[in-house]
């Protein structure tokens, strides 16, 4: 059964068993990996995955079912699934199948040359990007991760009120983790740089950056505690953001677990600060033409000039707190309930230069790495207490390499005391994918410290 | 079920070109995941999983590849995919022959999950949300979720190996909030097992679960923030084993030790912790969450001392590590599922119950930090370094428990913390997590009695 017959079955059998409206989401991807050591392979992966999710509607309620084999067992499983789990829930949240948009907007997320590069050139650059850092500085002792991978990913959804819409989207990333030790304790670097294009990723600056990452934290040591002014580095204020992202969520806002509930138009940040979710941002890693319901992608502000304008919607959401979608409809994996989630969002940049940022704060210190962003952040109330390493700020420079810290505060009080916004935005640090800052001047923060 | 001869061919396949072992991992699995949001069901879930991955090693290099097609051809292209990236010696062909063999199941399921209706969950989560509800009047919301899944797989290789088990796993979560004043905390509670649906009407009592995780939420809503600095910190038995997992536990798997990226490399029958830590990592705990019959490279379970009074005895190795490290395997090799090669990951990890009593422990601590319920937390193996959150906790004062506190943070580097235990407490618990490696994301519990390590540094913003 090819996949056309596949969706003709499973809307026929649909219909036939009651379900009023429905759809089909396919997501697939084909992606390869490889991690050198010693100029030799150590692990390579190729793998090819694909799922699909069912929804309907089913007695007035949207059940959902998923499945990784398109065969005839999973035809009846799929309806079965959708009329119990439609059957089971108490709520009726008024999700429902889209139309579709009038126009859809275009976006530049596939590179041609991605699939066709040969693996047997990814391992060559992997094993390049190896020797690269070993011959950068005599303290580089090993390598923990470095490698190449690469994807090619698909997205189509089918529906019963005729939306046939696809996306399609290639990675390309390098990432490098190099150890380093001057004699006493060691030190770990680590760079990751991804793009929806082959050519954007430059294995030497990867290799030059993560050597200069790891010797920079050598010879760290814990500073006193107190309270100190403190320069979140540009992708340490992303990581943050990217933590308690879910206060922006209409999503959450209507579970009651989000404290910007209700408040749109009121000033909640400093002056300085805007927030800007761009779905069609160019080489955006989150870039896409439509959201999990299928509506058209558009650009947002969240915050502007620290006024409040947005949370961010999906259909649901929006019509139940009274609003339009933003059309961030999302989905956690292909198997997920439709949710909330950014796409491209980041700080605006400021006009000051981090160097400039740093003597503007002249005494204080500069957090460049923060541990336990799952476990020590409380998404709802906004309280953190995060591990974290940095640098002393003397004299407007970075003076020295400070570990064995723990920095604490609130993100609702941080985006109040936002001081400066620095110029540097970068996005797509490790972990975060497509939310960004550039470095930002918080005022003063607690460090636990000796 | 994967289809013996198909297995055979595309691992003989898998070894043409100079692997000198190949393995299929072949997986079916069914999940069932209902959720609640105050009074009311908002999520009900199914779904399968389907796929094989293939595995081949030339000598200590590995290629993997997986594909949701199991079919004979879908077999035989992935055994083709590994052959090309290992090389392209010609050697002469292999004959693997499969000996299917059974390892005794260990863990008894009465009700299969799938086997359970819709209205029998829906009544579990009821409970809970309104045993919490009912807690107190500063508990605003309530969330509970409750989930299983049966994963049934194969796995074979070329010495021929051939295994079928059944792994089902029933589990369920509570997360209150209390809110007073616009300010919102959180308790959350998740108990769980390698159990069918009759762990909720034995071990598990849904309502017990709401009050649980109810009563958290409210004690942190009237808890002072934390002071910061450096103090004796007490952590309590269950989930408080988090700090051992998090701390040492990683450092001692093959996947860090192999590479000399472990603060442990090299130690094994050297001190590496206080005389009072005895650490044991067990797959055969029947029913236990991080229990298993065999494990992902169909290797039997065991039970593995990994500290005993301090000393290290052991360390957590893998079939790939086992030959980097050329040290036998420990059948501790796990993966979330077909799409991740195994490596060495944890069970049921814990430190063994000691000879202190509980409450001499608190009571000769003059000042001090009583961390009664801890949060997740992360390490860096290399360095030894952790952060974890503590999500209920208390200042001691002059050898009593006092004052809530909330906001606190442990941060310390393993090996160093794991010296200063001076004292356990003679009853050990186990709590459910999931950790998250480089394969995936593996059920595991944590656990220990009572310790005190006699400094940390405790982050706070007070």
């Amino acid at each position: 059964m090819n996949r056309q017959q596949f969706i003709d079955r499973l809307f026929a059998g649909a219909k036939q068993a009651g379900i009023e409206e429905c759809e089909a989401y396919f997501a697939g991807s084909e992606s390869f990996d490889v991690d050198v050591l010693d100029g030799a392979i150590k692990e390579y992966t190729v793998s090819e995955r694909s799922g699909m999710c069912f929804r309907g509607v089913y007695k007035g309620k949207m059940g959902y079912a998923s499945t990784e084999i398109e065969d005839e067992e999973a035809i009846d499983m799929l309806i079965e699934g959708v009329k119990n789990n439609a059957s089971l829930l108490q709520t009726n949240d008024g999700e429902s199948i889209f139309e579709g948009s009038e126009n859809y907007p275009e976006v530049d997320t596939f590179d041609d040359a991605v699939p066709s590069i040969p693996a047997s050139e990814k391992i060559a650059a992997s094993i390049k990007m190896e020797q690269l850092v070993k011959a950068k500085d005599k303290r580089v002792l090993r390598v923990e991760g470095c490698g190449i991978s690469s994807s090619v990913s698909n997205v189509r959804i089918v529906n019963s009120k005729g939306l046939d819409i696809s996306g399609k989207s290639t990675l390309y990333a390098a990432a490098v983790a190099p150890i380093v030790s001057d004699g006493g304790n060691p030190n770990f670097g680590f760079e990751l740089k991804y793009s929806h294009k082959a050519c954007d990723v430059d294995i030497e600056q990867v290799a030059d950056k993560s050597v200069d990452r790891a010797l920079e934290g050598l010879g760290a040591v814990s500073i006193p505690s107190g309270k100190y002014k403190c320069v979140l580095r540009n992708d340490m204020a992303g990581a943050l953001l990217a933590t308690f992202a879910g206060v922006f969520s209409g999503e959450s806002a209507r579970k009651g677990m989000s404290l910007l509930k209700g408040r749109e138009g009121e000033i909640i940040a400093s002056e300085k600060l805007t927030i800007i979710d761009e779905p069609l941002l160019k080489d955006g890693l989150a870039s896409s033409s439509f959201d999990a319901e299928g509506v058209a992608r558009f650009t947002k502000d969240i915050v502007k000039d620290g006024r409040f304008m947005t949370l961010l919607h999906n259909r649901v959401t929006a019509a139940e707190l009274k609003k339009t979608t933003t059309a961030n409809a999302a989905k956690m994996g292909y198997a997920g309930k439709v949710t909330v989630a950014p796409t491209n969002m980041y700080v605006k940049p400021g006009d000051i230069s981090f160097d400039e940022m740093l003597s503007e704060v002249g005494e204080g210190i500069l957090i460049t790495s923060l541990m336990g962003m799952h476990s020590g952040a409380n998404p709802i109330s906004g309280d953190f207490s995060l591990g974290a390493k940095g640098f002393m700020i003397k004299d407007g420079k970075k003076a020295f390499p400070v570990e064995q810290i723990t920095v604490a505060g609130n993100f609702f009080e941080i985006l109040k005391n936002i001081r400066a916004v620095a110029s540097d935005l970068e996005f797509g640090r490790p972990g975060l994918g497509s939310i960004g800052s550039p470095a930002l001047y918080v005022g003063e923060i607690s460090v636990a410290g000796k | 079920m994967l289809n013996k001869s198909a297995a055979e061919a595309a691992l003989s396949k898998a070894v043409s070109t100079g692997g000198d072992f190949a393995e299929i991992f072949y997986e079916d699995t069914r999940r069932s995941r209902i959720s609640q949001t105050d009074d009311r069901i908002d999520t009900a879930t199914t779904s399968r999983n389907h796929g094989a991955g293939l595995r081949v090693y030339k000598g200590v290099n590995s290629v993997y590849v997986h594909s949701n097609d199991t079919s004979a051809e879908g077999l035989m292209k992935l055994a083709r995919q590994a052959a090309e990236a290992v090389g392209n010696e010609k050697v002469p062909a292999c004959d693997v022959r499969l000996v299917g063999s059974v390892t005794p199941n260990i863990h008894e399921i009465k009700q299969l999950p799938m086997d359970v209706c819709g209205e029998k969950r829906a009544k579990l989560l009821a409970d809970a949300c309104k045993a919490a509800k009912a807690y107190s009047a500063e508990i605003a919301h309530v969330s509970c979720a409750q989930w299983d899944w049966e994963q049934h797989v194969t796995i074979a290789n070329t010495e021929g190996l051939f295994k079928n088990d059944t792994r089902v796993y029933a589990r369920m979560m509570v997360q209150a909030i209390a809110s007073m004043n616009g300010e919102n905390q959180t308790g959350h509670v998740g108990p769980g097992g390698m159990c069918g649906f009759e762990l909720f009407e034995t071990l598990v009592n849904p309502e017990e679960a709401g009050r649980e995780a109810a009563r958290e939420a409210v004690t942190m809503l009237h808890a002072d923030l934390c002071p910061a600095g450096v103090m004796p910190v007490i952590i309590d038995g269950g989930f408080g084993g988090v700090i051992f997992h998090e701390a040492c536990g990683h450092s001692l798997e093959a996947s860090s030790v192999a590479f000399g990226n472990s603060e442990f490399c090299g130690k094994l029958g050297q001190q590496i912790a206080s005389v009072k830590v005895t650490a044991i990592d067990d797959g055969t705990i029947p029913n236990y969450w991080g229990s298993e019959n065999i494990d992902d490279e169909g290797t039997p379970t065991t039970r593995l001392v990994l500290i005993e009074n301090g000393i290290l005895k052991n360390y957590m190795i893998d079939r790939l590590n086992s030959r980097r490290m050329n040290m036998p395997v420990t059948g501790s090799a796990r993966r979330q599922d077909y799409t991740f090669a195994p490596t060495s990951r944890m069970r049921n990890t814990y430190i063994a119950a000691g000879t202190d009593d509980e409450s001499e422990i608190i009571s000769s601590c003059a000042d001090g930090l009583y961390a009664k319920q801890m949060g997740g937390g992360s390490v860096n193996p290399l360095t030894g370094e952790f952060n974890f959150a503590v999500s209920e906790g208390y200042l001691i004062k002059n050898g009593k428990v006092d004052r809530p506190v909330r906001g606190a943070t442990l941060i310390g580097k393993g090996g160093q913390t794991i010296m200063k235990i001076d004292r356990v407490g003679k009853k050990m618990w186990m709590a459910q997590g999931m950790c998250g490696s480089s394969s995936g994301s593996v059920p595991t519990n944590v656990g220990q009695p009572m310790i005190r390590v006699t400094d940390m540094t405790v982050g706070g913003r007070k």
